[in-house]
């Protein structure tokens, strides 16, 4: 036996804390047999901000050996071969794949590179983990798709809550039917900087501009969708996991309304997305589920709110709060193993009627948890990850269209997969 | 001192600020964010409460069992076991929480440099809380001066003060016990001011200032201390 019994450890501790009746699919997984002796052999393409994050704890599982990094901009390529302990730098990703033939590769470029590296890595019959999102545009999706099954290679998407205990515990409450129906979703993202990347140059340098275009890349369209692309992706997919769904139309409003600084995305943004759900009773319901991201306050802060006609879930990575509505509440919850927050009800509390909290709880870094999980399934040639390259283009399309609709001011339908 | 500009972010359960004297430079925003941001990563690595911490993580699976661990978190460890040398044993970043545990760093931690991996003696717990806030100030201050920001005051709630550049901060020293008195104040440029309580340091690196009651101040055993880097001011 090799390693992951540690790694998988952490994880394990949230998801079996509550596991209400439920089997977590998670666990099972984390579970399975570990045969393989040999590191699997993996190459980081991309050490900026996220390479760099990830690659430090890639560098600390067992199972994984980083034999090698990638980055086009010399300055972060120095980053990244110390976070991954001193390995071989390329520039160029192709001569990387060439001569280093990893096993998997991690892609964590701007957006709109993603595709180009995804299917050249897949080309060497790479397994491939990408980081959100999955693609700049859908057709770049669809091919990723495509191939990735026609190859039977593993593949994941960086969508990390699916890896956070949190989540996972929201979702089996949800199969138990503690949120009743759920009718209505409600996600915002809300933060307060100009979200810029300070430049090693000042103004009027000749490399000011290509330095503004490589760094800054996500304040610019062709680079990447903005706001969606960068944050809404995440909640986006949250909400279709919860839903078990897809969404169907979206409509939205946003704008470059406060920052004066040549960005092109949009500095906050309102949505509403469109989902069709199966109801118990048979047939289907509309659930519209209402999306925001703004620059400028960060009152709100980033978090899910799903409801339904018996409770509400408070989502966010660090912790997850489960309110049931004063009609559905009793004493404690059967399970148990939810713990009941402590909160103080003063008579005046204008949130008295939300009752008190069970808490969900949470041990461990999802982002490291994904990593875990993505080395085990292509030690063992798993090609169910935890977020596959389908999964991956639904939540893609959601904000690619999401996009648009706001571009046009109309109302888009969204394809399905 | 002319006017500055001072912003803020909570981070390692205080206020951080950063304070920026003169005219606004273009990117000033940005090289704060900056420097914000790894003050986050900072505590991301080093915090012993944020449970999705790599100390964290250590502290949980090290136990009787040696772990990969994070590089920086590798060096960071094998530079407390120098400032454990220096300072005599006076600065231990070890918690012990069984009876059985050996109270010091040295035998309590088993650091494999070369292999980057830590195993703890059952019972020990690693805390980096003052370490951790000083390494966060003197690697803040790194980037701020990467990105062109020549002089600033950046202190991580009010026990913990770093200043660098040409300006020279007025500082006021309070009474731990009686906090609205000013016992004292000293002028800060280009140093780390730390101020504690119930820890000491030997003087050797540093010097200590002593208010003029420090006779009282010291019985508390509280002391405010200047050094080069705020870490060497947190550590002794
Ligand atoms: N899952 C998350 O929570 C999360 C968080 C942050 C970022 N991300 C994602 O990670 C990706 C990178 O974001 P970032 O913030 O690290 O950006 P970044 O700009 O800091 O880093 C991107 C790096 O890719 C390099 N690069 C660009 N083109 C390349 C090429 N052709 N070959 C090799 N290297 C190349 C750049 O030089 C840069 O160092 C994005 O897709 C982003 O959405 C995910």
């Amino acid at each position: 036996m090799f390693e992951n019994d540690f790694d998988r450890r952490d994880f394990l501790k949230g998801t079996t804390a509550f596991v209400l009746g439920g089997s977590a699919l998670l666990s099972e997984k984390l579970m399975a047999a570990e045969s393989r002796k040999a590191p699997v052999r993996i190459a980081v393409i991309g050490t900026g901000s996220r390479g760099t994050f990830l690659t430090r704890r890639l560098a600390t599982i067992e199972a994984a050996q980083i034999v090698a990094v990638c980055d086009n901009y010399p300055p972060h390529l120095e980053i990244g071969k110390e976070a991954a302990g001193g390995v071989k730098g390329y520039s160029n990703y192709r001569n990387m794949l060439k001569e280093m033939r990893p096993e998997a590769v991690i892609i964590a470029t701007p957006l709109f590179t993603h595709a180009e590296i995804a299917l050249e890595a897949m080309d060497y019959d790479c397994h491939v983990f990408c980081e959100k999102t999955m693609t700049y545009s859908i057709a770049e999706a669809d091919e990723m798709v495509a191939v990735s099954q026609k190859k039977g290679l593993v593949c994941q998407v960086g969508l990390q809550r699916h890896a956070n205990a949190v989540y996972e515990q929201a979702h089996e409450l949800i199969l138990d039917g503690m949120l009743g129906e759920i009718t209505t979703v409600k996600c915002q993202w809300h933060r307060n900087g100009s979200w810029r990347r300070a430049l090693p140059v000042e103004p009027g340098d000749p490399d000011y501009d290509r330095l503004e275009q490589k760094l800054n890349w996500r304040l610019y369209d062709k680079y990447s969708l903005g706001l969606m692309t960068e944050l809404a992706s995440h909640q986006i997919d949250v909400t279709n996991w919860m839903l078990g769904s897809q969404p169907k139309r979206v409509s939205g409003l946003g704008g470059i309304d406060y920052y004066r600084d040549g960005r092109e995305v949009y500095d906050n943004v309102f949505l509403h997305y469109e989902y069709e759900v199966p109801r118990e009773a048979g047939g289907t319901k509309r659930v519209i589920c209402t999306y925001s991201s703004i620059q400028t306050n960060a009152y709100e802060g980033a978090s899910e709110l799903i409801m339904g006609t018996k409770g509400t879930l408070y989502l966010t990575q660090g912790k997850g709060m489960f309110f049931q509505e004063a009609g559905a509440r009793t004493d404690s919850l059967s399970t148990g193993q939810v713990k009941s927050g402590n909160t103080l009800k003063v008579s005046n509390d204008p949130w008295k009627h939300r009752g008190a909290p069970y808490e969900l709880d949470v041990e461990g870094d999802d982002s490291r948890n994904q990593l875990v999980l993505f080395v085990d399934a292509v030690a063992n040639e798993d090609t169910e990850t935890i977020v596959d390259f389908n999964e991956g283009r639904i939540d893609a399309a959601g904000v690619i269209i999401g996009q648009k609709a706001m571009k046009t001011g109309q109302t888009l339908d969204i394809p399905q997969f | 001192m002319s006017v500055c500009r001072t912003y803020q972010t909570e981070a390692m359960a205080s206020l951080f600020e950063i304070s920026i004297p003169g005219e606004q430079v273009e990117g000033e925003q940005a090289a704060v964010e900056e420097a914000f941001n790894e003050i986050h990563r900072v505590e991301q690595l080093l915090s012993r409460f944020d449970p999705a911490s790599e100390l964290a993580r250590v502290n949980r699976r090290a136990q009787g069992c040696s772990i990969k661990a994070d590089h920086e978190l590798i060096l960071v460890l094998s530079d407390c076991i120098e400032w454990f040398k220096k300072t005599a044993g006076n600065f231990d970043v070890s918690v012990v929480l069984s009876e059985s545990g050996s109270p010091s760093l040295i035998p309590g931690m088993k650091l494999d440099r070369q292999g980057g991996r830590v195993e703890l003696q059952p019972g020990i717990r690693l805390d980096l809380g003052g370490y951790g806030k000083g390494y966060a100030l003197d690697r803040s201050a790194a980037i701020l001066r990467r990105f062109r920001v020549d002089s600033a005051l950046i202190n991580g709630g009010t026990s913990s003060v770093l200043a660098y550049g040409q300006e020279e901060w007025p500082i006021d020293l309070r009474d731990p016990l009686n906090p609205e008195q000013i016992v004292g104040a000293v002028k800060l440029k280009n140093r780390g001011l730390s101020s504690s309580a119930g820890r000491f340091g030997d003087g050797r690196e540093a010097e200590i200032i002593r208010p003029e009651s420090g006779q009282r101040i010291e019985s508390q055993d509280s002391c405010c201390i200047i050094a080069g880097t705020a870490l060497a001011a947190e550590v002794l």
